[in-house]
């Protein structure tokens, strides 16, 4: 005998005597074994097992108990995996939902991390600085990790004032011009953060000039000892 | 059996009043609507009646040529109605199914007893499927729990297709197992 005439209908052989069709496709497939002798002929062999199949309660009993999808039969890693990923749509899946979250909240672990690394420095070096015309002694700034702090005292300094920061070096070059310095409180203190980058080790003459200022006032000027 | 284009000629020679082919047609018919009407209503002789009377009915439909649609689905519609109108005027579907595995070892002792080798035969290569076969034995499981093949594609998170051939593939495994005993 010849194989089913409408295979994509014959497929369906099995689930029709399980009665796991719908009506509708039970129909057509009742309609195909009018058609096929193949599939008839199956089914009417087959007709007494797939009887106690569907029916029988001591089958199904067995079946439903000792499958591997039997309820109180799953194993562990099935019932987990069931937990966080049930037959839901895909959007309520909690392990969906959990990958969301995280993906989310990412982005602001990154930005937090960040934000560690640019702002919150620590610098263990710092010297206070006052007018040349006041001390004599050169203060001496060790740059151990590559930055240091320098605590500027002018009385004269206004809050509001720009004034322009410059630094020479030794032999009277120019290292450093920082315009717009607007840093001093009311008490005439600015702190400024020195990077090694632009004051290697040497002797530093620093200056506070304000551009407003006359040509006859003398700008207060700082000695600076970088280690 | 009858092939397709000799089933198309007989029904042609039936209906220009072939006696011959009619009665080959109605033999082709017979089988397959008292099969199909024995399955839903469990009684033989009531099965039998549907059958005929239904055969009866395609016939002479389709020799007056009243038949529009295709003749297999127009006469599975027939059979469905006519069961149906059997079970409204008779007794619940859902009683005669529980009853059925009594009625068959009841009514013939021998049938019976067969059915009952039958079911340990079936229980035993099923234990040995369900190791060997989990495949199957998940898609079975969810079927017998009363979940359509489209609703255990759904679960199982595969197309309803490879539900099919999973089952079929099964089913062939459990005939071989029923016939051989081995799996």
């Amino acid at each position: 005998m010849s194989g089913c005439i409408d295979p994509q209908i014959g497929v369906m052989l099995h689930a029709y005597e399980l009665n796991a069709l719908t009506e509708a496709q039970s129909e057509s497939f009742e309609a195909h074994l009018l058609k096929c002798d193949y599939c008839f002929r199956r089914v009417s062999d087959f007709d007494r097992e797939a009887k106690l199949l569907a029916l029988d309660p001591e089958v199904r009993e067995l079946v439903i108990s000792a499958g591997p999808g039997g309820e109180g039969k799953d194993h562990l890693m099935e019932k987990i995996r069931r937990y966080i990923w049930p037959d839901v749509p895909l959007i309520f899946r909690p392990a969906l939902a959990y990958l969301l979250v995280l993906i989310m909240i990412y982005p602001v672990y990154l930005g937090l991390r960040g934000r560690d690394h640019r702002d919150i420095r620590s610098i263990r070096n710092t010297v206070y600085l006052s007018d040349l015309r006041s001390v004599t002694q050169r203060p001496v700034l060790t740059i151990d990790h590559g930055e240091g702090a320098v605590m500027i005292y002018y009385d004269e300094a206004e809050t509001d004032r720009a004034y322009t920061l410059v630094v020479e070096s030794d032999s009277g070059r120019e290292v450093f011009r920082k315009p717009n310095f607007v840093r001093f409180d009311r008490s005439g203190n600015s702190l400024v953060i020195i990077s090694r980058d632009y004051l290697p080790k040497g002797k530093y003459l620093l200056r506070i000039v304000d551009p407003r200022a006359g040509a006859q006032k003398r700008p207060p000027e700082y000695f600076l000892e970088v280690d | 059996m009858l092939q397709k284009e000799e089933m198309t000629n007989l029904l042609a020679r039936a209906r220009t009043g072939d006696k011959s082919a009619e009665n080959e047609v109605f033999r082709h018919f017979i089988v397959r609507f008292r099969y199909l009407a024995k399955k839903k209503i469990w009684r033989e002789d009531d099965a039998e009646d549907i059958a005929q009377e239904v055969c009866r009915t395609v016939l002479e439909k389709y020799k007056k040529g009243e038949i529009e649609s295709e003749l297999e689905i127009w006469a599975i519609g027939v059979l469905r109605n006519k069961i149906g109108n059997y079970i409204q005027t008779s007794q619940s579907n859902r009683a005669k199914k529980s009853t059925w595995f009594d009625e068959i070892t009841a009514g013939d002792q021998s049938h019976g007893g067969d059915m009952v080798h039958l079911k340990e035969k079936l229980l035993k290569c099923l234990r040995m499927i369900i190791r060997r076969y989990p495949r199957y034995a998940r898609v079975l499981n969810l079927v017998s729990q009363g979940y359509s093949a489209a609703d255990v594609s759904r679960r199982l998170g595969i197309k309803v297709s490879n539900c099919y051939v999973i089952l079929n593939r099964g089913r062939n495994v459990l005939a071989k197992c029923l016939k051989t005993g081995q799996v």
